[in-house]
């Protein structure tokens, strides 16, 4: 079952085609990489997914068309992404970042904030234990009430990837988690993301490190200069010679 | 007609300030709300050496232009260079610019009062212009700003340093890059920009009375014409301030003349929604 | 010793109206730019809609109550009118654009007679209990009035700031495409900002004409905008209780400096000039050296980018 479909995806920039025709198809519930020299569209195609940006062509996200709609409402149907430098919100607490992300959050529309203060107060309890199974699940639980603005940059990798949890996505969007980020949390992330996708969680991962992203795909997509140029299991992928030039001689 | 003729006049003027505004806008990444306020200063220094100090108001013109290029310098090296070595936001400072505006107009009326003032120069009569009559202040006005803008173009185009303000304009990393002495060259465009604000000030004296609140009055106009023009776009100001001012001048034609200002901040707000380039697009 | 205090009670009275008259706008203001990180320079507008609506329903017939509640719901409506197309602008053109908004209303009032008598201003409209009060105590009544009401006020923004409807703000103020991603509607949280902003103003409107028994367009020119920037950045944005003190301390700098021109060589006009040049001087040296304000936390100024 395909959760994701992207048909004819193309984004112009001025003269430049950033996106030039692109076809994806995700299947619900595995982890599919996206590699690239930099440059190829990758952050671009992410962009346009998730509605950061507009294009020409068919972009079908469980079952429906998303490729006009606003970003915020794609996340409503349950698309999150992260950002490729961590964007934590500096001026919040680590749990009022997580307490942020839930969708239909009564607290949230003014009149019940009035209206129904008792059904708030229960919905915020419900969503603070939530963020501590989360936090817990992520080891960061002693970053609870600390400012984000003071956390490190891999721990904000981990809230950025905890916070997407809190909305219950059926599928994240993940721009280089493994950028910067320490061997041990490195590996870490690779758990996480392996026992996500058990739970049926559906990733899409743009990743620079070859090794890491071949370790936990179930597919891999190659691109270049705005095109798909190859599509395959990671075997096959590490093996193609047109694959292995392009990043030879694209990043050297 | 007689619309026709102020509304050139008064387009002129805007143009001319405007033009300071934009560039600044451009360079600086920041709406300066006092400059209008520079504009009504230039107009009093003028007033205050043409009619106190008894010069001709050709020098008092020249004075004028310097006391405002040396204050815009003054504040560039006391408050902006530092605000941006702090990597101030935009917020920040367009509030400064506000209150620079309050302590700019409040001295203006500290000194020389509320009320208005006119310069101490010979009153001419006007003549008749397809039946309209023209005074030679107006004639005056528009034939500086021509020439005004003549010697902008020749400096934008020909010399060195308009060549970098233009680079500064169009991508400011990269000009840095190339090596272009960013400081330098922002200190040029406070010194063009506001030089041809207090130009437009002076000359704006000529054509009315002379109140501390004249800047301001000036200053909804001028962001119309910016914004109509692009901003960051010279010539897209001086096309503005012209369409702005004659589009004023002409609404009395079916609106109350109070209403005119209305007509500027239509004309702004439709840009604003509907192409926020600017009809002759700067960039964003 | 009791004269001072006779002397001194209806001055001190005076200043604390104005000052929760000041106070209760700005805390409108600082809803907008403290928690959403919105930037009306067009608030006054809103303060004209409160008084000039409740006033006129009054002079209609209509009781205090129902006009004072139209002047707010007005107020609020025309927030939702201004945002609509404007939300969706950069900071700076929203800024320029809100400023036209205010100014092209005050023409409005001035010049649209047959609705609101232009720059004659409208009096003889009533006010609160003014039939049950005594004159001399009228002032005194007014104060606890409107000090209630401030309380109040206070109180229902310090609730709504500290609920998840807060949160979203907040996170829409520092990063809106983070706050979209999660999926939140960041347009109409700010548009709600807004309504309830100019609805607060516009109770500020109301209040304030039935200090003054008396409006006209000319109480409400841009400078009040700018009053009110100047209270919430004082107090420290984003921080109610710094809004309220910085209202205090403003208004009394107002009214003490109305005597001073006796210490210094200065007519009255000046006077009024000179306070205000040290208003904008407060303004540029706060903006660059404290923008926090006095009780603002560091943390969360989403200031410097």
């Amino acid at each position: 079952m395909d959760i994701l479909s992207v048909k004819d995806l193309e984004k112009h920039f001025g003269g430049v085609k950033a996106v030039d025709g692109c076809s994806i198809s995700i299947e619900a519930g595995t982890v599919m990489g996206l590699i690239g020299p930099n440059g190829a569209g990758k952050t671009t195609m992410f962009n346009l997914i998730s509605g950061f940006e507009r294009g020409i062509g068919e972009i079908v996200f469980k079952g429906i068309r998303t490729d006009n709609l606003s970003p915020f409402k794609i996340a409503r149907c349950g698309m999150v992404r992260t950002f490729q430098i961590p964007r934590a919100l500096t001026k919040m607490t680590v749990s009022e970042n997580l307490m942020l992300a839930p969708k239909t959050q009564l607290g949230e529309r003014i009149w019940d904030v009035w209206l129904r203060p008792k059904r708030v107060r229960e919905q915020e309890m419900q969503i603070r234990e939530k963020s501590r199974d989360i936090l817990e699940f992520f080891e960061i639980s002693h970053l609870e009430d600390e400012y984000a603005g003071a956390l490190s940059g891999g721990q904000k990798k981990l809230l950025e990837m905890a916070r997407a949890m809190m909305i219950d996505p059926s599928m994240m969007l993940l721009d280089e988690p493994f950028a910067g980020v320490n061997p041990t949390l490195a590996r870490k992330i690779s758990r996480y993301i392996c026992e996500l996708r058990k739970d049926g969680m559906t990733f899409l991962v743009i990743e620079h490190d070859i090794p890491a992203i071949t370790e936990i795909s179930d597919r891999i997509i190659v691109m270049n200069e705005g095109k798909v140029m190859a599509e395959g299991e990671p075997a096959e992928i590490k093996r193609r010679r047109d694959v292995l030039e392009v990043y030879i001689g694209g990043e050297g | 007609m007689q619309l026709v003729i102020n509304g050139l006049v008064i387009g002129s003027i805007i143009a001319i300030t405007a033009i300071g505004l934009s560039m600044i806008y451009k360079t600086l990444n920041f709406v300066n709300f006092a400059h209008g306020d520079f504009v009504a200063f230039a107009a009093y220094i003028a007033l205050f050496a043409n009619a106190s100090l008894g010069m001709h108001l050709a020098s008092a013109f020249l004075v004028a232009i310097l006391a405002t290029i040396v204050l815009g310098i003054f504040m560039e090296k006391v408050v902006w260079h530092p605000m941006r070595r702090k990597n101030a936001s935009r917020t920040t400072l367009i509030i400064i610019s506000i209150g620079l505006a309050l302590v700019l107009r409040n001295t203006l009326i500290f000194i020389w009062g509320g009320s208005t003032r006119n310069y101490n120069i010979p009153v001419r009569r006007g003549f008749e212009f397809f039946g309209a009559t023209i005074a030679p202040n107006q004639v005056l006005v528009i034939i500086s700003a021509f020439i005004l803008v003549f010697a902008l173009h020749c400096l934008l185009s020909r010399t060195k340093i308009g060549k970098s303000i233009r680079a500064l304009s169009d991508n400011i990393d990269l000009a840095r890059i190339s090596g272009i002495d960013v400081d330098r060259v922002i200190l040029w465009t406070w010194v063009i920009g506001l030089g041809l604000a207090a130009a437009g000030g002076v000359l704006y004296g000529l054509v009315t009375a002379i109140r501390p609140d004249m800047g301001w009055y000036l200053l909804l106009p001028m962001f119309a014409a910016v914004i109509l023009g692009g901003i960051g776009n010279p010539y897209g100001a001086i096309a503005g301030g012209i369409v702005i001012g004659l589009s004023q001048e002409l609404s009395t034609a079916i609106l109350p003349t109070e209403y005119k200002f209305a007509v500027s901040f239509v004309v702004m707000t439709l840009v604003l929604l509907l192409k926020p380039e600017g009809i002759f697009g700067g960039a964003k | 010793m009791i004269e001072y205090v006779d002397m001194l009670l209806p001055y001190i009275t005076t200043i604390l109206l104005i000052s929760s008259i000041y106070a209760i706008f700005s805390l409108g203001l600082n809803l907008e730019w403290g928690f959403t990180g919105l930037i009306n320079f067009g608030h006054v507008a809103f303060l004209a809609i409160g008084a000039y609506t409740t006033v006129m329903f009054n002079m209609s017939g209509f009781s205090l109550f129902v006009s004072v509640i139209a002047g707010i719901v007005l107020s609020g409506f025309f927030g939702l009118l201004l945002g609509i197309p404007t939300l969706r602008l950069r900071e700076d053109y929203l800024a320029i654009v809100t400023i036209g908004f205010s100014e092209v209303l005050r023409f409005i009032l001035l010049n649209e007679q047959w609705l609101t008598r232009g720059p004659f201003g409208i009096h003889g409209f009533d006010r609160p209990l003014q039939d049950v009060i005594p004159y001399q105590h009228y002032n005194t009544f007014l104060l606890i009035l409107y000090l209630m009401i401030l309380v109040i006020v206070y109180f229902a923004l310090e609730r709504l700031i500290r609920s998840p409807w807060g949160r979203v703000l907040k996170s829409i103020r520092e990063d809106e495409e983070v706050s979209s991603a999660l999926g939140k509607n960041v347009f109409w949280y700010r548009l709600q900002s807004l309504m309830i902003g100019s609805a607060i103003a516009g109770l500020a409107g109301a209040m304030l004409a039935f200090y003054i028994s008396y409006i006209d367009p000319n109480t409400f020119k841009p400078i009040e905008t700018f009053h009110a920037w100047i209270i919430i950045i004082l107090g420290g944005t984003a921080s109610n209780k710094g809004t309220i003190v910085g209202a205090l301390v403003f208004c009394t700098f107002l009214s003490v400096t109305q005597f001073t021109n006796r210490f210094l060589p200065f007519t009255a006009h000046q006077m009024g000039a000179f306070r205000m040049i040290v208003i904008g001087l407060l303004l540029i040296i706060l903006m660059m050296y404290k923008p926090e304000g006095i009780f603002g936390k560091k943390e969360e100024l989403a200031l410097s980018d």
